[in-house]
């Protein structure tokens, strides 16, 4: 059984790009496009792992993270927040709001996988 | 055919041998003849044989009888005649040689005549003379003496020569011998008479010197040899001519010794003026007595010498000098001395004779004239010239001419003493005399009797030594003419200020022609109305009055010979013989032009007094500050219009009046007065000004004392500043200050602002370019399905592309970063090795590619640990390998080495690529400032790599520079601090101290956890909350470092866990966060840790500070707890 991943991210190439690879690579692979398409279908699927984009027009990615951290149902999810946000204290804000982990763009196709395979093993934290 | 023709020949045979024999027949027939021939020959000689026989005998007989004619000649000759065998045995005697000898002629024959000769002396010339004659041809003599058995000695002179018998075996010496005992004697007498000569020649001090008939020098004496400078050598012998290399190949000498010696015996007083190699000019003065010696028959010559060079050229000078002093030296109313350079008087002149009392001839070459001065004055005047000159100088003739000897114009009073003892005061002027090569060869002293002179002052004035002296001197045009003015006196002054040398305007011209005509016309015009006579505008204009026995100084203006003028002050006596008749004009001039420049200059001084008196009043008046002075009563004495102004009265009203007056408080203003004059200056003195019409103005006074050029005190300089300006300009400034402020606040939003423009930039540009890449890679990667070569040609230029694009907005973020401070330093420990190379192996592809040898040196010294940004330092090496192996064409060197210095390691990024123009050098790590035109066409870049590479170096504490030469390579060094903390002195202290650190950021952790434990604390680590807090209840650490930010428990909530906790509420907490804190946040944390400090803008140092500090301040808690 392949490990679900919902990628949620307005960028349409972008998002294209991800699912793209991670199909390739052997995952199951949901999009949403919008931070309120992606809490519902998030809900829906519970995904092994969710890839956040945070700058998205309607439902930002940090709204969307902080609901689904803050519903006891989902908050057991693994949110990835990917950001081009690369300011210092980028990553203390993401990490406060809940998020699991953090991935700055642009993202290499080729450290991807193996991100993604860190993300997805169980007891590991980063 | 061969053989028939042998044949042939055999047939032939005995005709041949017929005709052979023919031949020897006739040859047989020749040779007989040759015999008869020879034969009759040999008859014929036969008979000339016999006849030459019977002529030998002929002759044989002639020569017998011819012996015997003269046998008796030789034997009855008055000359001794031998011979001698080669041994000197006496072969052969005449009577006349037996005589000699005293011997029986029969006697002698076999006899050694060596035995004849009286000294062993004789014996060795003797037979030194048979070697000679048997050696060589021709006569041979030598002297000899015999003793004969009567014991009469002979002097005789031996005449030898070699006499060959017929059978030439035996060589034979004919001798003669005359007797010579009275020329000898007569030899003898004469060398007497020389030595006595000789003797007496020594004794005369002048030069001597004997002649023979020669005219060679038999004799000379000392004083010859010194003024000739010969040597016995070159004289003794010698042709008087030619004495050494002394040539006297003078006429006058040769017409003397030639054509007159023969026919006197005496001649006196001829003089031989002649230059002398090596010794100069002489004037010999010559007196000869040629003397007949009877008894030799021959003349010897006396030839006595006088030296009177030194008087001669004195005459000389003298007379070059001029009339005047011509007639000086003749007056007797001069003493007119002169010496050779030594002193010794050479000329005594009638005057000198009548003063002195001396006769000539008993002073000239005998003293010198301090030999007739007083000694105490002559000692008194070498110690004041010693002192004077700064150089010894012997009391003596010396310091009477010294000056004049180093052509100093010297004229003195000196005391002579007169032969009787009585002594006179002289004036005395003194003039080295000098040859044509200008060497001193004597003085001139010229003496006037002072007495004389201050009875008739005037009279000496005109005609004295002074005059004399004025003369002589350069420093005064005297130009003597005769009664028409014709110029017959010119002297050295002239010839200097006027440029005319005195043979060109002797006899010539007069004084009028070398002066301004129009001064000339207008002289005459005025002396014609003066006088009331008419005068010609000429040379009468010049002397008229002089004519007339009026004393003239007058200025006038001479013309040089090169046309230029110069003022003149010309002084004109009239010179007059015996009968009081004018014979001429002097005229003494003096150069004006000094004193009519130093005249110009005093009006330019006086000019530039005024000018500064000017310049004074102007800055006085033109002062901001109200002035005044006063006197030290505090009187004014002088204001300027600001304080018209002030005091709204005038400059009349002000001076006169108490400085009090125009000040409200007139106490303070005289105290103010006082202070100044008490403590010479005041400053910032308060005080408010009254004017006239009631307006009142707030000053500060600043004043001083002043003072004459005599340090004598003047009054008070007081200034007046209105300070209500000042106030409304401190008002300005304030404002301008307040502005400068509200600017730079604004500057500072602005780049803020910029910053933040900057980010969001980068993120709207990322975003497109991560899925440009994204896309290109997994083309690249070809994930869903091979493309062909055309597409991966062009995915990879698009990735390219992308990747620099990237390396551009991340660079301008990074700037960015750095320049609103938001850029710090991740420490960890690691090894420099591992971090070189990885940076140097992300470009080893890129390199080998372009052909370019990258390596590390491997002398670097790289093993080492450093506490450092790691990714950061990775950026800097990037950045610079990267651009080296950029900016190096192919077939070059990118060379990486490390040294250690200190605390520091020096990194050296060596290329040998294209270099940076030195002008470049200082743009070159400054951002957006490319160096565009020369290197960005060929080379791409974002330009911003060296600006950020600095600012990552300096980041660290480090230091960046670059060595370059254009063509070559380039250099790039920097310098990175081993570690960040710096401080290490308290390391032992706190060794017992533990820290926990709680972070989720490994890397942050790591560089403050290896901080610690490098300072020697305890080390407690926790990536989240809950992990911090169980560890601060177990291990109850002295400090909690906290990060606010935690996955799980954040920050917050582990401080309010921590502050209920019995065990945990003593524990200071340090929060370290790189959050905006709220006012909330804050209030939340309050009272619960211990201080809390920004992340970002921490240093390692700082950071180990405040854990010191936070440790300490705990410790008196742990003790209580």
């Amino acid at each position: 059984m392949p490990h679900r991943i919902l990628i949620i991210e307005d960028n349409a190439n972008n998002m294209i790009l991800l699912r793209d690879i991670l199909t390739f690579h052997g995952y199951d692979v949901a999009v949403a496009s919008d931070g309120k398409d992606g809490v519902l279908l998030a809900r829906d699927l519970m995904p092994d792992l969710i890839l956040m984009d945070i700058q998205m027009p309607g439902m930002d990615g940090m709204t969307a993270g902080q609901i689904l951290k803050g519903d006891p149902a989902t908050s057991g999810l693994k949110i990835i927040a990917l950001t081009s946000f690369a300011m210092q204290g980028d990553r203390e804000k993401f990490l406060a709001a809940g998020f699991d982990g953090y991935l700055s763009k642009p993202i290499s196709t080729r450290e991807l996988p193996g991100l993604v395979q860190q993300w997805l093993a169980p007891g590991e934290q980063t | 055919m061969a053989i028939q023709k042998d044949m042939h020949l055999s047939d032939k045979e005995p005709q041949r041998l017929d005709q052979e024999l023919d031949v020897y027949r006739i040859e047989m027939e020749l040779q007989n003849t040759e015999l008869r021939r020879a034969q009759e020959e040999l008859e014929s000689q036969q008979i000339e044989l016999e006849m030459q026989n019977e002529e030998l005998k002929n002759a044989r007989e002639e020569i017998e009888v011819s012996r015997n004619k003269y046998s008796e000649l030789y034997d009855f000759a008055p000359i001794g005649y031998f011979t001698f065998d080669a041994h000197g045995r006496i072969m052969e005697v005449n009577l006349t040689g037996a005589q000699l000898l005293g011997t029986e002629r029969g006697q002698l024959a076999g006899k050694q005549f060596a035995s004849f000769i009286a000294d062993a002396d004789g014996r060795e010339i003797f037979s030194g003379h048979l070697e000679r004659v048997l050696q060589s041809p021709g006569i041979q003599k030598c002297d000899i003496r015999l003793s004969r058995k009567d014991g009469f000695g002979i002097y005789g002179q031996l005449q030898s020569v070699t006499l060959d018998t017929v059978e030439n075996r035996d060589r034979y010496i004919f001798s003669s011998i005359v007797d010579g005992t009275a020329g000898k004697q007569l030899e003898t007498e004469i060398q007497d008479a020389r030595e006595y000569a000789e003797n007496i020649v020594e004794t005369v001090r002048k030069p001597l010197v004997v002649l023979n008939s020669d005219l060679r020098i038999i004799t000379a004496n000392q004083s010859f040899y010194e003024t000739f400078q010969v040597t016995l050598e070159e004289t003794i012998g010698n042709f008087i001519y030619d004495l050494g290399n002394r040539q006297w190949d003078i006429p006058k000498l040769r017409t003397l010794f030639e054509d007159i010696l023969p026919h006197n015996t005496v001649f006196n007083g001829y003089e031989v003026d002649h230059h002398f190699p090596g010794i100069g000019r002489k004037i010999i003065l010559l007196n000869a007595r040629q003397i007949f010696r009877k008894n030799i028959g021959s003349h010897i010559i006396l030839l006595g010498m006088e030296d009177i060079t030194v008087r001669k050229q004195a005459e000389e000078s003298l007379l070059k000098a001029g009339a005047l002093q011509s007639a000086i030296f003749n007056s007797a109313n001069f003493s007119s001395i002169a010496t050779d350079a030594k002193g010794v008087i050479q000329i005594f002149n009638v005057g000198a004779e009548r003063m002195l009392g001396y006769t000539a001839a008993e002073v000239m070459n005998t003293i010198t004239p301090a030999d007739i001065s007083d000694p105490r004055e002559v000692i008194a005047r070498a110690e004041a010239l010693s002192l004077e000159l700064d150089t010894p100088i012997t009391p003596g003739f010396e310091a009477l001419v010294f000056k004049a000897s180093r052509g100093i114009e010297d004229i003195y009073e000196l005391t002579y003493i007169r032969k009787d003892g009585s002594r006179f005061p002289a004036v005395v002027s003194v003039t080295a005399l000098r040859d044509e090569q200008d060497a001193i060869i004597g003085y001139l002293l010229i003496g006037t009797d002072n007495t004389a002179r201050k009875m008739a002052e005037e009279a000496l004035l005109k005609a004295g030594a002074l005059q004399s002296a004025i003369f002589n001197s350069a420093n005064f045009s005297s130009i003597a003419t005769d009664a028409q003015g014709v110029i017959q006196i010119f002297n050295v002054g002239a010839e200097r200020m006027l440029g005319y040398t005195a043979a060109e305007v002797m006899n010539k011209i007069t004084p009028a022609d070398i002066s301004d005509p129009r001064e000339v016309i207008a002289r005459a015009e005025a002396l014609s109305l003066e006088l009331e006579t008419p005068i010609t505008p000429g040379f009468e204009a010049l002397v008229f009055k002089a004519s007339r026995g009026i004393e003239d100084i007058y200025e006038l203006t001479y013309i040089r010979k090169d046309g230029s003028r110069f003022p003149a002050v010309v002084s004109v006596t009239a010179l007059r013989d015996n009968q009081n008749t004018i014979i001429g004009y002097l005229l003494i001039g003096t150069d004006n032009t000094a004193r009519k420049q130093i005249e110009a200059e005093q009006q330019q001084l006086s000019q530039r007094l005024r000018d500064h008196q000017f310049y004074t009043r102007s800055l006085f008046e033109s002062n901001m500050d109200a002035l005044m002075t006063t006197d030290p009563s505090g009187i004014i004495t002088d204001v300027n219009k600001q304080m018209e102004a002030l005091t709204d009265c005038t400059r009349d009203e002000l001076i006169g009046a108490p400085f009090k007056n125009n000040f409200t408080d007139q106490g303070r203003a005289e105290a103010g007065i006082k202070q100044v004059l008490r403590e010479k200056k005041v400053t910032d003195y308060e005080l408010t000004a009254h004017a006239r019409s009631g307006k009142e103005t707030a000053v500060s006074l600043n004043a001083t004392t002043f003072y004459d050029r005599d340090r004598r005190l003047q009054g008070v300089f007081a200034a007046a500043r209105d300070v209500t300006e000042r106030k409304r300009l401190d008002q300005v400034l304030q404002e301008k200050n307040f502005e400068l402020e509200s600017a730079r606040t604004v500057a500072e939003k602005t780049n803020h602002a910029k910053s933040d423009f900057l980010a969001n930039m980068s993120h709207e540009l990322r975003t497109p370019l991560n899925s440009v890449i994204g896309f290109s890679e997994v083309l690249q990667d070809q994930l869903f399905g091979p493309i062909n070569e055309k597409q991966q040609e062009y995915v990879k230029n698009i990735l390219t592309s992308g990747r620099h694009l990237l390396s551009l907005i991340n660079d301008i973020l990074d700037l960015s970063k750095v320049e609103s401070g938001k850029m710090v330093l991740e420490l960890s420990e690691f090894s420099l090795q591992e971090s070189l190379e990885a940076s140097l192996m992300m470009l080893r592809e890129k390199a080998l590619k372009d052909g370019i040898d990258l390596h590390m040196e491997p002398a670097s010294q790289v093993d080492v640990q450093i506490v450092a940004d790691q990714r950061k330092l990775k950026q800097i090496m990037f950045n610079l390998v990267s651009n080296a192996v950029k900016f190096t064409p192919a077939g070059g060197a990118v060379n990486v080495s490390a040294v250690r210095d200190g605390d520091f390691m020096e990194i050296t990024v060596a290329d040998t690529g294209i270099g940076v123009r030195k002008e470049d050098i200082p743009k070159l790590f400054h951002a957006f400032t490319q160096l565009e035109s020369v290197y960005t066409k060929e080379y791409e870049g974002t330009g911003l790599g060296l600006a950020l590479t600095r600012q990552l170096v300096e980041l660290h504490g480090g230091r960046i520079w670059i060595k370059s030469a254009l063509g070559k390579g380039s250099r790039f060094i920097f310098t990175i601090p081993l570690s960040q903390e710096t401080v290490r002195e308290s390391t032992t202290e706190n060794s017992s101290a533990t820290v926990l650190l709680i972070d989720d950021e490994p890397l942050t952790m790591a560089a403050m956890g290896n901080s610690l434990l490098g300072r020697g604390y305890r080390v407690l680590q926790a990536s989240n909350g809950m992990n911090g807090l169980e560890m601060s209840l177990h291990a109850a650490p002295d400090l909690i470092v906290l990060d606010l930010l935690l996955p799980g428990m954040n920050g917050f909530e582990l401080a309010d866990r921590l502050h209920k906790g019995e065990c945990t509420a003593n524990i200071p907490i340090l929060v370290l966060t790189a959050m905006d804190l709220s006012a909330a946040d804050r209030a939340r944390l309050d009272g619960k840790v211990w201080r809390i400090a920004e992340k970002g803008s921490l240093s390692s140092h700082e950071f180990i500070r405040l854990v010191e500090s936070a440790v300490a301040d705990r410790m008196p808690v742990t003790q209580r707890g």
